[in-house]
């Protein structure tokens, strides 16, 4: 019950404004307004939905599920999640001749990983499966980043005989709270055919900071964002280029840095079976198996990039009445990710609703399918609820992403 | 936010706490990379998901194949009889050679120093009174302590551990100091002197001080002070007023302090002079023999046996042993067998030991050797019966033709008299469903993950390079050692190819499968300790089997499980 309230407060408490386009930037009323946004996601290219909620309730994962997850992988594969949520508010002038402005403070929460099929194999089904063979657990790449964003932009509308301009640019503050970042560049594991040895390497490292700290307003890090978004519409068409959270943070306290960087050989541990002269059972230290493979290391200062998006998306109005069809292409700064096609249509409906639906390709995971209803209050105010990743919910089954978000927006 | 504290949770457990038991255990198992891995898809997978609640997603699990060494082993005749034990001849048969000492006699056995306690009242003679200034003497007393050593006469006492303890009592009506000095002990040159201080007392109520001395390393004159006699402590003492007291008044004639002194746990690191005549019998006393007692049953013949028996008299004084009775006892089989040789019963006179040095490195001391062997003895069905414990009774008497030595009899502490056994058998036997056992710990059951078994099997490959076929057995036992169920079924191992000379010609490799069941996986939890059986034959009997050094066996267990793997092993 607890999960049903708070996943029902995420929706109805705060919002997110149109998946995943910038809160401000999406809106194109002009004049005063507020809003409130929120959304999540978690997406790969091959585990369930199905999969993700039994382990989400502390089930024993089914192994069909698992490995139905297994037969979808790919030779490379990306998972990502993401946790946003601010409020804002700008101004947009009705005429070309102002200049408009905004402030946008977010909460953002993401991670992302790239990862191996024998990676995923390995973890859900265990070694046994690569007897004789080397399990490929390479270029695994995973980061984790929580931060607050505090934004500024300008808006400038511009209009010409034959269609209208919008251009606007952000710069955001950015206080980084927690990092985490794993990469390993190397590592392999043979499983001998007999179980008798096992042998492999591992050369990598992970960087943290403040991973301990649950201190909301905590400032580990420090690093600046940018946005942009250039927007042309004419009668019946109109294309617009998109980039957000563009930027970095320089991590600098609570830091800790660990490096892998070993070839093992194992064939099992050294014992004295009958306790003369050497040792018994009761000698078997595991720690020093594990710990020579760690290595802490003097931990400094690193920069890393923020997950940000770019995206070039043209639309067509097929009627007056706001019906319309887009397409665009979205790329995004994270490893794991491939590039995400979509296109989808919008409808007015009666009442002041509004209706988005949309099919996908790409991102973390593979295909989406996409919902969002839209009620306006007069020019006064407007919800937004919706999900890039319908199938996660519909058919659990199949669908490797979920994400819902929703979106207040006031308007003076 | 939720997500947030749930996510840097999980990952906090796995990066930044000490790890478990159980996550190393799973580490051992497929090393590293998967602490890694798991850490990562876990914290990926499990991390974001949208509820807060972490007992929930803690409890996620999932099954997995697990194919891993365990552990490995190898095991020589040294692992088997002991590495100091063994020795190679230059063509690499192995011998076992045991050396023990049969009888140790102590010097303190000889000859005891026993606790002696002196009391004596110190007087100023006449009568009347006197009065006795600050820091002025009030009386001495020089003394001879005789103690009491039977017909023994001592001339010299080194002292290796012991105390003089000293209780003083004084009636003086102020503060008084005394000396105590024992003339003739001297340690680096430097006579024994001690002092002290007593507070003032009166005759109704007398103060009383205690002192403690270490004699330790005190060479001790004991002919007294006039150098003629034995046995004897010349001390003296002397008592007078502190300087930063009153004047006392001391009546004549009548003890005004009382001096309480004793030697105790005088232990003597050398000594000279008459030892006495002095006998001793022991009886039935047993010794523990280590290095067959985890064989319980089955037979070994040997081809031969030799033991050496070392007779060593190191003290200065003549002395008579006889040996009535060596027993081999198995007290598994509740066997015994006496050793039949003409030493037993037979008095074996040991003349004294020379010290022409006077330096304990220089005692030559007297040695008697007595050699048993197959043809003189019963000694191969006296090894043959697997001893762990030998008994004996014997006696001995020093000086039994008296004061030979004009007084000039000698001991060192770290020279007694001792008699040594060495046993030296070749390692060319045959063996008969020769069973070893041990019972070792089993800690497995703490790390956690035998609970997460849920069917699986061991493979227990054995390369065997010995020339025996094995029947191992391996047992699981509560704390109480109460049996739980088998681990390991009676499974064998092969023996090698032996050639005409009855060498291995290669070893030969044995993969025992050793199913994990339902009722086994579920004893592991309990299981605390592991009786391991092995039981040896050799091949070809009865003709007679050559160990060589080279010879040995390699196990290796290796897992095939199907574990229960989760969040809540992490």
């Amino acid at each position: 019950m607890k999960r049903f309230l708070w996943l029902l407060s995420l929706f109805i408490g705060v919002s997110v404004q149109a998946q995943f386009r910038h809160p401000v930037y999406n809106d194109t009323l002009s004049g005063y307004s507020v809003g409130a946004y929120g959304r999540y996601q978690l997406s790969s290219n091959a585990i369930s939905s199905e999969l993700v909620w039994q382990a989400y309730q502390g089930k024993a994962l089914n192994r069909k599920k698992r490995e139905a997850a297994s037969k979808r992988l790919r030779r490379s594969n990306g998972l990502g999640a993401d946790l946003d949520y601010g409020i804002y508010a700008r101004h947009l002038p009705d005429s070309s001749k102002g200049l408009g402005w905004y402030l946008n403070i977010a909460d953002r929460t993401h991670a992302n990983a790239k990862f191996t099929k024998d990676l995923f194999n390995l973890v859900m089904f265990g070694n046994a499966q690569f007897a004789g063979t080397s399990a490929s657990l390479a270029e695994l790449q995973f980061n984790l980043i929580t931060y607050k964003q505090f934004e500024v932009g300008l808006l400038k509308p511009v209009k010409k005989s034959k269609g209208k301009w919008q251009i606007g640019f952000g710069l955001a503050l950015l206080t980084g709270n927690r990092n985490l970042r794993v990469t390993i560049d190397t590592a392999e594991l043979y499983t001998d055919a007999d179980g008798e040895y096992l042998e492999g390497e591992i050369h990598g490292k992970v960087m943290s900071s403040s991973l301990a700290s649950s201190q909301f307003i905590d400032a580990n890090g420090l690093g600046m964002s940018s946005s942009l978004t250039v927007v042309y519409e004419a009668d019946k068409f109109g294309i617009r280029f998109d980039a957000d959270d563009l930027g970095f943070i320089k991590w600098s306290q609570q830091l800790k840095h660990t490096e892998f960087d070993s070839t093992f050989y194992f064939e099992g541990i050294d014992v004295n079976l009958l306790g003369t002269g050497g040792e018994s059972f009761t000698a078997i230290n595991l720690d020093s198996v594990v710990d020579r493979f760690l290595e802490q290391r003097e931990a400094t200062s690193y920069t890393i990039a923020t997950p940000g998006r770019i995206r070039l998306e043209g639309f067509y109005k097929l009627k007056n009445n706001g019906l319309l069809l887009y397409a665009g292409i979205q790329h995004r700064f994270a490893n794991g990710y491939v590039p995400y096609g979509y296109i989808g249509t919008s409808s007015p409906l009666k009442k002041g609703f509004f209706i988005d639906a949309r099919f996908a390709y790409g991102g973390f995971g593979s295909w989406h399918l996409g919902l969002e209803l839209r009620k306006r209050f007069k020019q006064m105010f407007e919800i937004r609820v919706g999900t890039n990743n319908l199938e996660g919910y519909l058919l659990p089954m199949v669908g490797t992403s979920q994400s819902a978000y929703v979106s207040l927006a006031g308007y003076f | 936010m939720l997500q947030n504290r749930v996510l840097t949770s999980t990952l906090r457990n796995c990066f930044e706490s000490e790890s478990s038991h159980t996550q190393k255990l799973f580490s051992y198992l497929s090393g590293t990379v998967k602490t890694t891995i798991r850490t990562i898809i876990i914290s990926s997978l499990l991390g974001f998901l949208l509820g807060s609640c972490k007992q929930d997603i803690g409890g996620a699990n999932w099954d997995v194949d697990i194919l891993a060494p365990v552990i490995r082993t190898e095991l020589t005749m040294a692992d088997l009889l002991a590495d100091s034990l063994l020795y190679a001849t230059s063509d690499g048969a192995l011998r076992l050679k045991v050396e023990r000492p049969l009888i140790d006699l102590p010097l303190d056995s000889i000859l005891k120093v026993p606790d002696t306690t002196i009391i004596k009242g110190v007087s100023v003679p006449g009568t009347g009174t006197v009065s006795v200034p600050p820091g002025f003497n009030i009386a001495g007393l020089v003394e001879e302590t005789k103690f009491e050593l039977g017909d023994a006469a001592l001339k010299t006492l080194r002292v290796r551990s012991g105390l003089l303890k000293l209780a003083v009592k004084s009636e003086v009506e102020t503060e008084i100091d005394f000396d105590y000095n024992i003339p003739l002990a001297r340690k680096f040159g430097i006579q024994f002197s001690s002092s002290g201080t007593v507070a003032a007392g009166s005759p109704s109520n007398p103060a009383v001080g205690q002192f403690e001395f270490d004699l330790s390393g005190y060479n001790i004159d004991l002919r007294g002070t006039e150098g003629t006699s034995f046995n004897t402590l010349g001390t003296s003492l002397t008592v007078r007023t502190s300087e930063d007291g009153d004047t006392a008044v001391v009546t004549k004639g009548e003890p005004f302090v009382t001096m309480e002194y004793t030697f105790q746990d005088i232990l003597p690191d050398y000594g000279s002079g008459y030892f006495g005549q002095q006998s001793s019998n022991v009886e039935n006393e047993n010794t523990e023999l280590d290095v067959l007692n985890r064989i319980t049953e089955g037979q070994m013949f040997l081809d031969s046996v030799t033991i050496g028996l070392e007779i060593t008299n190191a003290v200065g004084a003549d002395a008579r042993f006889r040996m009535d009775e060596l027993s081999s006892i198995n007290t598994r089989n509740s066997s015994t067998i006496d050793l039949n040789h003409e030493i037993i019963g037979s008095n074996i006179l040991l003349t004294r030991a020379q010290n022409p040095t006077g330096e304990v490195n220089g005692v030559i001391p007297y040695v008697v050797n007595y050699e048993l062997n197959n043809s003189n003895s019963n000694i191969v069905q006296f090894i043959e019966n697997l001893p762990d414990q030998l008994g004996f009774t014997f006696g001995f008497e020093i000086n039994p033709l008296g004061n030979v030595s004009a007084g000039n009899d000698f001991f060192y502490f770290d020279r007694p008299f001792q008699a040594i056994m060495d046993i030296d058998v070749p390692l060319r036997t045959t063996l008969s469903n020769l069973t070893l056992v041990d019972t070792i710990d089993w800690n497995l059951s703490e790390t956690g993950v035998v609970e997460s078994v849920n069917s699986g099997t061991f493979t227990l490959k054995a390369i065997n390079g010995f020339p025996l076929e094995g029947q191992v057995e391996l047992v699981m036992l509560d704390e109480n050692l109460v049996e739980l169920g088998s681990l390991v079924a009676p499974s064998t191992i092969a023996a090698p190819q032996l050639d005409n000379d009855n060498k291995v010609i290669a070893p030969l490799e044995s993969n025992l499968i050793i199913p994990i069941n339902e009722e086994t996986a579920n004893s592991l939890p309990q299981t605390k300790k592991v009786r391991i059986m092995v039981r040896f034959n050799t091949p070809n009997q009865p003709q007679f089997v050559e160990f060589y050094d080279t010879y040995g066996i390699d196990l290796k267990l290796t897992g095939n499980f199907n574990l229960n793997f989760g969040t809540s092993t992490l």
